[in-house]
């Protein structure tokens, strides 16, 4: 992509942003990432803060930055990047459980979408999704790549508490609540396997760029997985896939 | 040890901040007030890393089993220690056994206590700043512990204490990202005219009461931080604060500069702010 397209500016006394066109597309989400680990190499970027998602890269530093130098180095360093260069990312799969129980907003979407509960299911089951960032709540995943089918606006209403591990979709995204918090996707099932994690040296092992696919299990399933979680024997499924 | 006899408004412990979490959607949390923290810091001589007391406008009773040495600063508060009233700046003696009440704070909204070396608080991702639900609990508890290590010797006072920034209502702001959307008519609402703040505030943002004309941009979600000021498609201003999202979806308008966030963090509902565009 030429640097036209690339628009850094100064954000506040210690951040930048680095924009790319308005769109979400995989080849932009993977320029940033090249971007980003190039950065990461250099002296004057090791200690940024750099936050990744969609077509944006924040980079906020520990105290006031000279913009001009910092524009100049982010420039040379994209005009060397090899976006060509095939790179690993991983392919996660996750287990949700779509029983009423905990989708329960499965009636309501199917009915907006004029589909059947099956068919969401199916359509959401039946899906790669691609991590396009993470924010809202500490490990709340941006996952892109939701079935067009499945498109729907947030609930008007929101609720004040949607319970840890809720599957949940609204416009064009899809998300699995880390935390109980208040929320306004709709609600479709439950991973049983807490993804965020503060006392793991790695809190939250999926990142920007990583793919997740959802395995549809049943109650029993479920609680099996959870209870084979709390013993500490399951571990979550993930793959090295190359990214072209 | 320290124990809480009754834990005041939204007491808690905080640092200068949780860095370094931000990509995967932790904020940073930290004093909300920066200022008056960093400076009681450098009297006491502890490092940014070391846990302090955050008060809002009502404060704590504690007990303190260990002697120490306290400060007490940023906004002034009523603080007696068995009885005695507690000047603010000041490094005191305070003796094991003894106990500390906080009342009201009296101007502004937010003040700190100190202990020499800091309370002992386990760290979590880095920081011992308390976050809900990264740390067990937001704020802090009736009957609640706190540690801190036995200190009991003068500390030279080599710093002045002096915070000019308690009075000042004027923030400075800079452009965000998503200044153009804003119509004339709003740029001279917003830097012609007071702000003043609404009752939704807490930790995580500022809401201000008077909006801007409605909208309908919306954009893919980005980075935001604290001091960015959001604006929502009612119009509304929100200003976010220390333990404020790390993404967001509206128009990022302002930034304020980061004096202007300990400025603002001294507000109450209702205080009256304008706002001066930089550079």
């Amino acid at each position: 992509m030429s640097d036209q397209l690339l628009k850094i500016s100064p954000y506040g006394e210690r951040a930048i942003l680095i924009t790319w066109p308005d769109t979400v597309s995989e080849s932009i989400l993977k320029e940033i990432i090249l971007l980003k680990n190039a950065l990461k190499q250099e002296e004057e970027f090791l200690n940024a803060e750099m936050i990744g998602s969609y077509n944006s890269l924040c980079l906020v530093f520990s105290d006031t930055l000279d913009f001009e130098n910092m524009r100049q180095r982010i420039l040379e360093m994209h005009v060397a990047l090899d976006f060509n260069q095939p790179f690993e990312r991983k392919l996660w799969s996750l287990p949700v459980c779509y029983d009423a129980r905990f989708g329960v907003d499965l009636e309501a979407v199917a009915k907006s979408l004029r589909l059947s509960v099956d068919q969401v299911i199916y359509k959401h089951a039946h899906a790669k999704y691609t991590v396009y960032g993470l924010g809202f709540l500490p490990g709340f995943l941006y996952l892109g790549g939701l079935s067009r089918n499945l498109w729907l606006p947030r609930r008007e209403q929101p609720r004040l508490k949607v319970v840890e591990g809720s599957v949940a979709i609204a416009d064009r995204q899809t998300g699995i609540y880390p935390q109980d918090s208040p929320g306004g996707w709709h609600i479709l099932g439950n991973c049983p396997i807490p993804l965020f994690n503060v006392r793991k040296r790695d809190p939250m092992p999926i990142k920007p760029g990583d793919q997740v696919t959802f395995e549809a299990v049943d109650l029993e399933l479920y609680r099996s997985i959870y209870k084979r979680y709390r013993k500490g024997y399951y571990k979550l499924k993930s793959e090295l896939v190359c990214w072209k | 040890m320290l124990e809480v006899i009754h834990p005041g408004l939204y007491t808690s412990l905080q640092d200068m901040g949780r860095y370094g979490f931000r990509e995967i959607g932790v904020p940073v949390s930290g004093a909300m007030d920066q200022l008056s923290l960093g400076l009681l810091n450098k009297i006491i001589g502890n490092t940014p890393k070391m846990a302090a007391m955050e008060m809002t406008l009502l404060g704590p009773k504690l007990r303190f089993q260990a002697t120490t040495r306290i400060i007490i600063g940023g906004a002034p508060i009523q603080a007696e220690l068995e009885g005695r009233p507690v000047p603010m700046g000041q490094l005191t003696r305070v003796r094991m056994g003894e106990e500390l009440h906080f009342g009201s704070v009296q101007q502004g909204c937010r003040s700190y206590l100190l202990v020499k070396g800091g309370f002992q608080v386990k760290k979590v991702l880095k920081s011992s700043s308390q976050y809900f639900p990264l740390t067990d609990k937001g704020f802090l508890r009736k009957r609640m512990t706190v540690g801190y290590k036995t200190f009991d010797r003068e500390i030279p006072m080599k710093t002045a204490y002096s915070l000019s920034h308690l009075e000042e209502s004027i923030l400075e702001v800079y452009r965000g990202p998503e200044f153009e959307l804003l119509a004339s008519k709003d740029l001279e609402r917003l830097f012609f005219r007071p702000f003043h703040l609404a009752k939704e505030q807490d930790r995580m943002g500022i809401q201000l009461q008077e909006p801007l004309t409605t909208h309908d941009h919306s954009l893919l979600t980005s980075a935001v931080l604290p001091g960015t000021v959001q604006y929502t498609p009612s119009g509304k201003l929100i200003v976010l604060m220390r333990d404020g999202q790390t993404t967001g979806g509206y128009p990022r308008v302002l930034q304020l500069s980061e004096r202007a966030i300990s400025v603002l963090a001294q507000k109450r509902v209702g205080d009256s702010i304008r706002l001066k565009l930089l550079r």
